[in-house]
């Protein structure tokens, strides 16, 4: 998910192979129900994204949040699949 | 001693700009080198070791020309370091939501402009959401 439209993601998703979907929140309105919208965040001034990730589980609860203070760093895969396999219990 | 100094210097900053340029052209310096490894504490060895050297090549032997170069070194090399440390610092912020909040309801488009929606509280199967930058 980003502030980018629709047409920056599919040509996104097409050049990287992607296999997940990409919404495109351009005004941002889930970002500030969030709490991640980093006003000017881009060179040109424009809102972008606090880098973020939210892990949801069948009820639609948040069970899991990963934020940093660094635009440059994301959630390690190991992290994410911890968090999941947190949610999905014990096998 | 100089020359293996600028040499370092100069050609880790062009073919780090290189990597960067081709893995994304965008601002953000996406590239899996910085992104999934954090703060780049190889790139930054080889950057002050090049600066070491030029240091230690002065003091052997001072001159003008000598010392022009380890001031342009040590110039690009400070800007470098903060720009990769501290450059990439958020601002303070806080969150709307914690864990154990409900994810809040979206309507939104896909990258086929195909609305997806969700509304607080619907079940449905558990889902990851990434919150990118973007601007590619």
């Amino acid at each position: 998910m980003s502030v980018d439209s629709p047409e920056a993601s599919r040509r996104l998703k097409a050049r990287i192979a992607a296999r997940f979907t990409f919404l495109a929140d351009q005004e941002g309105e889930l970002l500030d129900e969030l709490g991640i919208r980093h006003r000017a965040g881009r060179n040109d001034g424009v809102d972008i994204a606090y880098p973020t990730a939210v892990l949801v589980d069948s009820g639609g609860v948040i069970r899991w949040i990963y934020q940093s203070d660094s635009s440059r760093e994301r959630a390690r895969a190991e992290e994410i699949f911890a968090a999941i396999e947190a949610l999905s219990g014990p096998t | 001693m100089l020359l293996l100094s600028a040499l370092l210097v100069f050609g880790t900053l062009l073919l780090f700009g290189m990597h960067v340029t081709s893995a994304s052209p965008s601002v953000e310096f996406g590239a899996g080198l910085i992104i999934r490894g954090g703060v780049p504490w190889t790139l930054l060895a080889l950057l002050w070791g090049g600066v070491g050297l030029g240091v230690a090549s002065v003091v052997r032997k001072r001159t003008l020309p000598k010392l022009g170069v380890l001031a342009l070194e040590i110039a690009l090399v400070a800007f470098s370091s903060w720009y990769l440390l501290a450059g990439s610092t958020h601002p303070v912020h806080a969150l709307n939501v914690d864990v154990g909040s409900p994810f809040p309801a979206y309507a939104l488009q896909d990258q086929d402009e195909v609305l997806h929606q969700r509304a607080v509280s619907e079940k449905r199967a558990p889902a990851l959401y990434v919150f990118y930058r973007g601007h590619w």
